[in-house]
């Protein structure tokens, strides 16, 4: 680890800890209400005591889970199709403007739907998630596709390329970059979708386990675990990035930062 | 000639793009006209309830007062993110500081925080104004700072040439040149409060398009819940829409100077 890392490391954990201090000190000198806020050191315990228990890593995993597959199939779909319409101009103009309304929709209004349809279950959750990523993503690759360099795409044409293997070689690389940042920006959204869901209409998870700890008045772990759900939305938002760098640092825009 | 062109293109796009929307319609209606499930009503008793319940006595008594709840947070997280972002950005120690802090916030989902205001406000609209602003001010501060820092240094140089009081070079130089920026930020901050707005309608509220929409489904009127998703549908692209109408003529010179530069 270099200085210059360390050195931010400490100041994070320097300032970390001092907005705890200053929690437990606005509790001591009553600013923070006693009836609806804990104290720090409540809280941090109250988590403790839950990170003991098999129910809360239950509870993390099956957050994740529901944010993953959601993600997984959600990008799948949306490459899939992106890519197709992104090599057809009239497949493109079809669906462009009716893509470009349903990104706008905000999924949460299809919530009580999925509800309906699903149950408080996790595959509620992953239906919502997915619906959210499908349109970004597939924005995303479909411009990718079509920013793809004339002389590369005639180049293919040339080697008389397979179609599978032009779709692996060409067209997939040069749309990456693209789908990385549609999937970076989706990504955030779906983690507050999945909490949303879960906190409103069950299913489990984190979301859900808030929601309980406020029902029974447990207002110590309730903060608890929004501070572990702060962190997965720490460790999607930096850690996405971080992914992209790794994953393509062959291309251009990524080297571009390097320098 | 060429004028003809471009309008004949046009026409030929707005086809192009209208068709499968069309389709799609006709589909729905046809396959759900003798619909007897319950997720999914026949379209024209959709059709009729949206009418009925949306234009326009629901839109005065559940959309209007949520779409206020909606501007007052977006308000608050507005101008207190630009402030805070100025402030933070005119000193960059701090903001070093605290930035690991800020990022915690900007990255945590929001709607997490919704029963702790619950249990500090109670339900009702100033807990949905709080929970709104709290969580809209984050990409707007991190938008400003980094629109400040990544202005350009010749900037600030001749505005201190030029003696302009730091308020005026704040004001009319800097803030403006990170202008497209915080408009991204802003735009960002739309989407989360709407979302926001809903949820905490949801979780927390007697009235207001979210409750609206969920109390339907909760008393198995899904024909109300589908037109109240409808409407919502709607708003939320309305919104986004006008943001942008905004953000183009606000933002003229920006994408005038990036076009000139592009063809430069």
């Amino acid at each position: 680890m270099s200085p210059k890392v360390l050195l931010v490391a400490v100041r994070g954990v320097v300032v970390i800890v001092a907005a705890l201090a200053l929690w437990q000190v606005l509790y001591a000198t009553k600013v923070l209400d006693h009836d609806s806020f804990p104290s720090a050191t409540q809280a941090l315990r109250a988590l403790g005591t839950a990170v003991g228990t098999s129910d809360f890593w239950t509870e993390v995993t099956t957050t994740l889970k529901a944010w993953a597959l959601g993600l997984l199939i959600g990008t799948v779909i949306g490459i899939t199709i992106g890519c197709l319409t992104g090599l057809n101009e009239i497949a493109y103009r079809s669906l462009n403007l009716l893509v470009e309304f349903l990104k706008t929709v905000p999924v949460v209004a299809a919530l009580p739907l999925a509800i309906l349809m699903f149950g408080t279950t996790l595959k509620m959750n992953i239906v919502l998630v997915a619906f959210c990523i499908t349109w970004p993503v597939l924005i995303q690759a479909a411009y990718g596709v079509r920013s793809i360099e004339p002389v590369v795409r005639d180049t293919a044409t040339v080697f008389r390329m397979r179609p599978l293997d032009r779709l692996f070689h060409v067209v997939l690389p040069s749309a990456a970059p693209y789908i990385a940042t549609g999937m970076r920006l989706a990504s955030t959204g779906a983690l507050v979708l999945v909490v949303a869901a879960q906190l409103i209409g069950g299913g489990g998870g984190l979301g859900y386990a808030i929601s309980v700890a406020q029902n029974q008045n447990l207002l110590p772990k309730m903060y608890g675990l929004v501070l572990v759900v702060g962190i997965l939305g720490v460790l999607v938002t930096f850690g996405f990035g971080r992914l992209e760098r790794l994953t393509l640092h062959w291309h251009e825009s990524q080297r571009a930062k390097v320098v | 000639m060429f004028a003809n062109l471009r309008f004949g293109r046009m026409v030929r796009n707005l086809l192009l793009g209208l068709w499968l929307p069309v389709v799609l319609f006709v589909i729905w209606w046809f396959t759900s006209k003798d619909s007897k499930t319950i997720f999914f009503p026949p379209l024209h008793t959709i059709l009729t309830r949206f009418h009925q319940l949306w234009i326009f006595e629901n839109t005065k008594s559940q959309m209007v007062p949520s779409l206020e709840h909606l501007l007052w947070g977006l308000l608050i997280a507005g101008v207190g993110g630009i402030l805070l972002g100025v402030i933070l950005w005119s000193l960059p120690a701090v903001n070093a500081t605290i930035a690991p802090l800020y990022n915690f916030f900007r990255a945590l989902p929001a709607p997490a925080l919704i029963p702790g205001f619950i249990a500090i406000l109670g339900i009702g609209a100033k807990m949905e104004i709080a929970v709104i602003a709290t969580g809209c001010i984050w990409p707007v501060l991190h938008s400003t700072v980094d629109g400040l820092s990544g202005a350009d240094r010749l900037l600030q140089e001749t505005s201190q040439v030029y003696q302009l009081s730091r308020p005026r070079m704040i004001y009319s130089v800097m803030l403006r040149s990170a202008s497209p920026q915080i408009a991204a930020g802003l735009r960002s901050a739309l989407q989360s409060g709407i979302i926001l707005m809903v949820v905490s309608e949801m979780l927390g509220a007697t009235s207001g398009i979210g409750y609206f929409i969920l109390n339907a489904q909760q008393q198995y009127s899904t024909a109300d819940m589908w037109s109240g998703m409808i409407a919502l549908g709607i708003v939320g692209t309305l919104l986004n829409l006008i943001f942008l109408a905004v953000e183009r003529q606000a933002l003229k010179w920006f994408y005038g100077a990036r076009a000139a530069e592009r063809t430069a």
